[in-house]
């Protein structure tokens, strides 16, 4: 991974305004927590959390690389030793970093609803970079701010399947990074049991594979060699 | 005896890969029959060129826009790979070069791109941290284009010039041995002109092989040893400015001289000029106000060639 460019990315992204967006979007979430009845706020703050960390980190690292492309930024990126690997990661890092901080805050914040930090860290840590990486993959392919949020609503819609599933077919819908992530933050440490704690775990790294050589294979195909 | 045997073929073994590489290092560019396709086309938009580029030579690429010339600078780059024919760069095929080789290429496009957030230094910080060769200092850098006192400055505050004066030195600042030019000089004020002129004159004595892609006549034939006129993808002419504008030049003097009330102009050939007394008399007689050979210029050898005017 190459530090600096990560340094960069978050500065950029303070620069931007990213930070700002994510604290007020993360003060709205909060109040709408301590509204939610006390019985059904485990389950949303979850979704909150997901659905920030996954929509948000999509939409942000979409606004990136778009700017990028329109400041022409990244053709002279990818004539430089740098490797577009670590051009990814730089950006999944420094998304993450905000997703990981912003989902501290909603899942303990509004009265400690979530399970335990750790399963939480590694739900919001694995299904941030899948979602970067799907982001990157689409933001890759498109030009046009309107390309990429259908190409997000398309992406997010298949790989974000059915958080209805979680409720009708739950053991199945684990194999989908949304459920995996969601099952992760709410179910109890001792009642997730090893296996399908590590069921999900595995879900969402193999998602994080898929979503990183999608990302790799259309930067290449798109990106650098245009 | 076997010792003497030995010491002989090591000799000539040094003789021979002294001879190689001194043939790898008189040309920094190679190209050979080379023709570019893009995805969905019928016809090439480049057409089985040829050309090699010396050490240390400042090579103008000129030619009309849609001629092939940044396709030509992407194959060279390494962006585009699916090319056909042969593109051989410091002594390696392009297609084949790992990331690290980039450390010996610098490209300054035609239109600067920066993160536009960030400051001069900062944007000079981050590029040369992707490079792990030998460096400018980026101070001196800054200093000698006029930017050392609005380092500091995001570049969405810089002007055009200012950004071409910044987009130059990042693509020297890791002391490329290739470095790629295309409108240096666009949008610059004349004195600025004339300062990232003269660094690229500069660089050229340091030994850095240019390639330099221009419409700018008085660029190229102030810069460049050799030029190349490119037209739909072809080469047609490449030589020295000089050779040219001798070549296609007419062997005349022209002299403008006062009469009366009025100027004259008059045409002589160049041939027994010396001796030309209606000329001599004229020096002698009249108030000269102008004298010009009338060698051509690179525009006109552009359109005499190609029928087409630079755009």
């Amino acid at each position: 991974m190459h530090l600096k460019l990560t340094k960069y990315d978050i500065i950029a992204q303070y620069r931007q305004g990213f930070y700002l967006v994510y604290g007020i979007i993360t003060v709205i979430y909060i109040f709408i927590l301590f509204s939610v009845p006390v019985e059904a706020r485990q389950v949303v703050t979850a979704y909150f959390i997901v659905s920030d960390t996954s929509i948000l980190g999509m939409v942000f690292v979409g606004a990136m690389v778009l700017l990028e492309k329109q400041q022409i930024i990244l053709q002279s990126l990818f004539i430089t030793p740098l490797k577009l690997t670590d051009y990814l990661w730089s950006k999944v890092v420094s998304l993450t970093v905000i997703a990981v901080l912003v989902s501290s805050f909603i899942g303990f914040v509004p009265g400690g609803m979530l399970s335990n930090w750790w399963l939480m860290l590694i739900a919001v840590l694995l299904s941030s970079v899948f979602f970067t990486f799907l982001g990157l993959g689409i933001a890759a392919r498109v030009s046009t701010l309107n390309g990429y949020i259908a190409g997000i609503v398309l992406g997010g819609s298949i790989a974000g399947f059915p958080i209805a599933g979680y409720f009708f077919f739950h053991d199945l819908s684990l194999i989908f990074p949304v459920n995996a992530a969601i099952e992760l933050m709410v179910v109890q440490p001792e009642k997730l049991g090893i296996l399908n704690g590590t069921m999900c775990v595995l879900s969402l790294f193999i998602w994080c594979f898929i979503g990183y050589a999608f990302a790799k294979k259309q930067f290449e195909k798109s990106v650098i060699r245009y | 005896m076997k010792e003497k045997k030995l010491e002989a073929e090591h000799s000539s073994f040094r003789f021979v890969l002294a001879l190689s590489s001194h043939s790898i290092q008189l040309n920094m560019i190679k190209v050979r029959n080379l023709s570019y396709t893009y995805a969905g086309q019928s016809s090439p938009t480049i057409r089985d060129i040829s050309f090699q580029v010396d050490n240390a030579e400042i090579f103008g690429f000129l030619g009309p826009s849609g001629a092939g010339k940044s396709t030509t600078q992407k194959i060279l780059t390494g962006v585009l790979k699916n090319y056909e024919g042969s593109v051989v760069l410091k002594g390696e095929e392009i297609s084949k070069i790992s990331k690290h080789f980039y450390n010996n290429i610098g490209v300054a496009f035609e239109f600067p791109n920066f993160y536009l957030k960030f400051t001069a230094i900062e944007n000079l910080q981050l590029f040369a941290s992707f490079y792990n060769c030998e460096k400018y200092d980026a101070e001196m850098l800054l200093k000698k284009v006029g930017l050392w006192d609005d380092r500091n400055l995001k570049v969405e505050a810089y002007s055009k010039g200012m950004r071409m004066r910044l987009n130059f030195i990042r693509a020297v600042l890791h002391q490329p041995k290739l470095l790629f030019l295309d409108e240096p000089t666009s949008g610059l004020d004349p004195t600025n002109a004339r300062i990232l002129k003269d660094f690229i004159l500069e660089l050229r004595e340091k030994g850095t092989t240019i390639f330099l892609t221009t419409h700018n006549m008085t660029d190229a034939d102030e810069l460049c040893d050799r030029i190349a006129f490119m037209v739909e993808g072809q080469l047609p002419l490449i030589d020295e400015p000089e050779n040219l504008k001798l070549k296609y030049g007419k062997k005349t003097l022209k002299v403008k001289y006062q009469s009366g009330e009025s100027s004259v102009l008059e045409e002589f050939d160049l041939k027994g000029l010396g001796t030309n007394n209606e000329f001599l008399k004229i020096l002698d007689e009249k108030e000269i106000e102008t004298i010009h050979t009338q060698e051509a210029t690179l525009e006109d050898i552009f359109i005499k060639i190609t029928g087409k005017k630079l755009v």
